[in-house]
């Protein structure tokens, strides 16, 4: 519910991004959160929400870069988590599995790559500025197929929205910082989308797959079957 | 005020939304499996989980020292590079971990106290010598947790519980100890070469050492 909150706030400000029109996805999700009594709330708002988005004036830019590189250090863990419990034999989803496994390699590289460049531009890394997310809520990992790709796509969003954030502090006239922004640009933007993206797409599809269905073992089967050969 | 509308708002689409969409249904039947191939051990499970945060916690330490070299004041390059390496390697054996549990018909339950957001032990040293040294120590600590593991999984000791795991042990003692102790071999190694020139030729000796270490030089 918590989305459309988010989702009729965006409207209200016109603050909405191309990728929020992906949000029809979740628009219909919270189906599968209440009939599938699932624990997982699918329509978390993201967590870097737009109320809490604007942070405080005096953190530096080096605070905010430290910001998203520890959020993608515990989304990296969090990938890592979710494709293990694919990976049980219980639920035995090679394909959820790879999927996520490769979030988490991506997002580890990235990781990286980012503390590189905080270096690179005179910085330095504080693991500890963490910043405040009581709004995070514990996560339920005991998670079906489409409520773990519509919370990666929480997870993407929440993460695009803080580079996009980023992106603008750099833009603005006075603090204008074409090398940063550059590379949020050529690591960060470009490739969110995409990842956004195709989890919508997959999201989507697997919607589809499973809607009207009262056993939709096939499909899922099939999806996941799809995902092992595709990824 | 405003919020509270909307909220109203929400509620409604929400509902109606609802109504407008078919039954979807996402848990599917329980399958009666046979668990007696599950043979791994209570205290033993538990060693090896606890094993997937020792291994992150030493990954985000790497981390932290790729980090602290990669800065512009301590700029030691070559330093940063094998530091990063190794927190990827060490993210490696969380993972092959985590994948050995699961081979065995773990982690189906509990997942979310696998990773407890491991912090990095520290996050500035004084120089390259002082990084090597704790490196050492920590490797010397999570082969210590490794044969720990060993210990107890060949006797877990409990009423019933009994099992000696050759096979985990064996695991573990070809694939993770023999990484670990060339590792260790190689670190000490490094802080021999790195210590020794360090007393008469500080600044100078670590600034080379740095750029042997950049172009993958075995040092």
């Amino acid at each position: 519910m918590s989305r459309y909150i988010v989702y009729l706030y965006l409207v209200q400000n016109k603050k909405c991004s191309w990728w929020q029109t992906l949000d029809n996805v979740h628009l219909s999700i919270p189906n599968e959160s209440t009939i599938c009594k699932s624990t997982v709330n699918v329509v978390t708002p993201l967590h870097i929400g737009i109320d809490n988005l604007v942070f405080p004036d005096h953190a530096s830019l080096n605070t905010l870069f430290n910001f998203i590189l520890l959020k993608k250090i515990k989304h990296e863990h969090l990938y890592n988590l979710v494709s293990s419990h694919f990976g049980n034999f219980e639920k035995n989803r090679g394909g959820f599995e790879k999927l996520y496994k490769k979030l988490s390699d991506n997002t580890w590289e990235k990781a990286i790559d980012l503390v590189k460049f905080i270096g690179k531009r005179g910085g330095h890394m504080n693991f500890r500025a963490r910043k405040d997310e009581k709004n995070e809520k514990q996560i339920d990992f005991e998670m079906y197929e489409l409520g773990s790709m519509a919370r990666a796509l929480d997870m993407q969003k929440g993460l695009a929205e803080e580079a996009h954030f980023l992106h603008a502090e750099v833009t603005r006239r006075k603090e204008h910082d074409p090398e940063v922004a550059s590379y949020l640009e050529n690591n960060f933007v470009h490739e969110h989308s995409e990842i956004i993206r195709k989890l919508s797409g997959h999201t989507n599809d697997l919607k589809q797959l499973i809607a009207n269905q009262p056993d939709p073992s096939l499909s899922l089967y099939l999806f996941d079957e799809y995902l092992q050969k595709s990824l | 005020m405003f919020k509270l509308s909307l909220l109203c708002v929400a509620a409604v689409l929400f509902v109606s939304s609802q109504e407008a969409h078919g039954k979807m249904t996402c848990k599917l039947p329980q399958v009666q499996i046979p668990d007696d191939w599950i043979t791994m051990v209570n205290p033993c499970t538990k060693k090896m989980r606890e094993q997937v945060q020792e291994e992150l916690t030493a990954a985000m330490t790497y981390f932290a020292m790729g980090a602290h070299f990669s800065k512009d004041t301590v700029n030691r390059p070559g330093f940063a590079k094998i530091f990063f390496d190794s927190a990827s390697e060490e993210r490696d054996h969380a993972i092959k971990i985590i994948g050995y549990l699961l081979m065995r018909g773990g982690l189906t339950k509990d997942i979310s106290q696998l990773i407890r957001d491991p912090q990095p032990l520290s996050e500035t040293w004084a120089d390259g010598l002082s990084a090597l040294k704790d490196a050492l120590k920590l490797e010397a600590h999570v082969t210590r947790k490794i044969r720990d593991i060993a210990t107890t999984c060949e006797e877990p000791g409990r009423d019933g519980q009994d099992f000696n795991d050759y096979h985990l042990v064996d695991w573990l003692t070809g694939d993770f100890l023999t990484e670990q102790y060339e590792g260790q071999r190689d670190l000490a190694g490094k802080i021999s070469n790195l210590g020794k020139m360090l007393e008469a030729h500080g600044a100078l000796g670590e600034f080379l050492f740095d750029k042997k270490l950049l172009t993958g030089a075995s040092v």
